[in-house]
């Protein structure tokens, strides 16, 4: 176990210095000048927006507070960005330790989310993707830590009291509650994780006739907490004299706005169908801007040594019995599905809700495999994979322009090429 | 045990976050003496244009307000930010106040937009005249996302603030800031909304009367019905 927390510092050491990596040379993206707008525009006077005024308002309150704190330089905005995204790296090895307790599985998958592109581009920007699945997981972690199964590996998924180790529900499922509403707070994806955990933990506590006490201490530690917790962050909305009527009218309406938002002048109007997230390689959400008279492209793109692996893993794990396989196809596919049945256009951005339950099923895959195919394969699929991200990297950076390889990838998403959506009147 | 006591202070928490945010909320509205349309002394202001409402209301201090404004348009255009954020792309970032920004650009097509920016307003009801209701109405078309109508309603929302389009003053509860636009008189005349007021049984700390000298589009005739309007409703010239 030692060896497993080294190697999980070693790896969040290792994500945490390609997000941090020049951060302060890196300009602001439109985005972030609208962030902290935005911060200061919800926070002193309770307005949505400049940008993104569908989303909840979360992140406006922690680059509000770290503006006030550091400053409006690169630390002031991205600080919780940067910091969650990277301690996202070590959870997402603890839990799926947690739901596997396959160690190269657990290593497997933080290191995917370490070296992914569309993660380090994201957590070096302050807007709230790589937030919002921070406390997601965090959630998930909590809950696979209150159910946490006692059976060895090679018993079946079924579920048994004397399989099951209740730990400090009491303790836990409020704190699950509270990182689920912090992940409503700051985006709607986190919704869908926190339905699988609620069906789970009610499924398990009455399917082990547990006391009624347990099963309501379940019920309302996933829904009415989160709900408080979500709640809490539109005080300063209400400060603006409305009531608790207004407040479901506001949700209806701006729920409504979000599933039927189509883009904004400048977005990137390809890659739109998370359908082809794991099939078709080098999809992209680019970002232009200038600075100094020079350009700065950030291009969000998944590695395709790891994406490509996400349909033919889950393939496997369906047929392969794994301890913990259900516990992360669901958590995938809860959360994946709806995207890839939305009708609306969907940007790579959002596979950040999505990728780090992915890594977690390529993990497992790739530990069972490395067992047969021995360790030198292991290896070179990690150096590939490595190499891929860091031939990447400054993709992540605002730096891709300077490198040629990189130039299809730029002129590809570069909106001047292609149709400039007019976007939704009623967002703009 | 300890399992239904954390979850009744779970409960008992979401309960007094509910109690705490409608508090927050009804302590945030700001209102004068509120008079019923009927009643002597009613106060009542002749303003030029729409930029005078909006610095008549922001000096009341009013906050959180209802606004019920009768005019021929809805004066909700978005202001452009694009300048707002010229320049602003490097570390470390300048923010300024947005509102502040916006009421630099403060004209006759906007007012009512900064208006909600400003927090003045966080529900508006335009009444317009039937014809020009008609209008809107028919201008829709086929896309009713974030709208939704009924007979004499176009409800629909600005960021989630709920703005109603309607061709009749509505029965309202709350009391509500008035502004009466002159481009109100194009064709309708001055006794029938008179008549419409005082049967809505609507209440206000004061009323308004814009006319809209910064409208180019409004005409001496206007002008002249709400004056005669005025001379109706107080007996005297405002």
């Amino acid at each position: 176990m030692k060896h497993f927390y080294i190697l999980l510092l070693v790896i969040t050491i290792l994500g945490a210095f390609m997000r941090v990596y020049k951060i302060q040379e890196q300009p602001p993206i439109m985005d972030e000048v609208q962030v902290a707008f935005s911060s200061e525009n919800y926070m002193e006077r309770g307005q949505f927006g400049p940008t993104m005024p569908n989303h909840p308002n979360l992140r406006n309150i922690l680059v509000y507070a770290s503006m006030k704190t550091i400053g409006t330089d690169a630390y002031g905005l991205r600080v919780f960005s940067l910091f969650l995204g990277m301690l996202g790296i070590p959870l997402l090895g603890l839990l799926v330790y947690r739901i596997t307790d396959n160690v190269s599985a657990s290593c497997f998958s933080a290191f995917f989310l370490a070296v992914d592109p569309v993660h380090i581009t994201f957590s070096r920007q302050a807007i709230q993707e790589v937030h919002t699945a921070f406390f997601f997981l965090l959630g998930v972690y909590f809950v696979a830590t209150g159910l946490r199964a006692r059976f060895p590996s090679e018993v079946k998924d079924t579920i048994n009291k004397k399989h099951i180790l209740f730990i400090m529900p009491e303790v836990v499922f409020p704190l699950a509650g509270i990182s689920f509403g912090l992940g409503l707070a700051s985006k709607a994806h986190a919704l869908f994780p926190m339905l699988v955990c609620f069906f789970y933990s009610v499924y398990v506590a009455i399917r082990l006739k547990e006391s009624k006490g347990t099963l309501v201490l379940f019920l309302v530690s996933l829904t009415i907490l989160p709900l408080t917790v979500y709640l809490l962050t539109y005080l300063p909305w209400f400060a603006r004299g409305y009531g608790l009527f207004d407040w479901l009218f506001m949700q209806k309406s701006l729920m409504e706005m979000t599933a039927t938002h189509t883009g904004n002048p400048m977005d990137s109007m390809i890659d739109l169908r998370p359908g082809l997230w794991f099939i078709k390689p080098f999809m992209g959400y680019g970002n232009f801007t200038h600075f100094e008279g020079k350009p700065f492209v950030t291009i969000a793109m998944g590695n395709p040594l790891v994406w490509m692996l996400v349909i033919p893993s889950t393939v496997y794990l369906f047929f392969k019995n794994v301890k913990g396989r259900w516990m992360l196809l669901v958590l995938f596919l809860v959360s994946y599905l709806p995207l890839v049945f939305s009708s609306r256009p969907i940007w790579v951005l959002s596979s950040i809700a999505v990728t780090p339950f992915a890594y977690g099923i390529v993990g497992v895959t790739v530990s069972e495999v490395a067992n047969r195919l021995g360790r030198k394969a292991l290896y070179v699929y990690v150096g590939l994979t490595l190499s891929v991200s860091i031939l990447f990297y400054p993709m992540t950076n605002g730096r891709a322009w300077k490198f040629d390889y990189l130039r299809p990838f730029i002129e590809r998403l570069n909106p001047h090429e292609q149709e400039i959506l007019k976007g939704d009147l009623r967002n703009r | 045990m300890l399992r239904w006591i954390i979850s009744a202070v779970i409960v008992l928490l979401f309960v007094s976050v509910l109690y705490l945010l409608s508090y927050v909320g009804s302590a945030s509205k700001l209102y004068g003496n509120v008079y019923s349309i009927t009643e002597k002394g009613i106060p009542v202001y002749s303003l030029r244009s729409s930029s005078d409402v909006y610095s008549f209301w922001k000096s009341h201090g009013f906050r959180g307000r209802v606004v019920l404004h009768l005019g021929r348009y809805l004066h909700f255009v978005q202001v452009d930010e694009t300048e707002i954020y010229l320049g602003k792309g490097k570390f470390p970032v300048k923010t300024s106040i947005m509102i502040k920004e916006y009421e630099q650009k403060l004209d006759n097509r906007n007012f009512l937009w900064i208006v909600m920016q400003g927090n003045i307003a966080r529900q508006i009801i335009n009444v317009l005249p039937p014809d020009a209701f008609r209008e809107k109405l028919s201008g829709i078309g086929d896309d009713l996302t974030g709208i939704s109508l009924t007979g004499h309603e176009i409800i629909t929302h600005y960021l989630g603030s709920r703005r109603v389009i309607t061709d009749r003053i509505p029965a309202l509860r709350e009391p509500v800031l008035i502004n009466i636009d002159a481009s109100y008189f194009e064709y309708s005349d001055a006794e029938s909304l008179l008549s419409e007021l005082r049967h809505s049984g609507i209440t206000t700390d004061m009323i308004t009367f814009c006319f809209a000298e910064d409208n180019p589009e409004v005409t001496e005739k206007e002008r002249q019905r709400l004056d005669e309007f005025a001379v109706i409703l107080l007996g005297k010239k405002v």
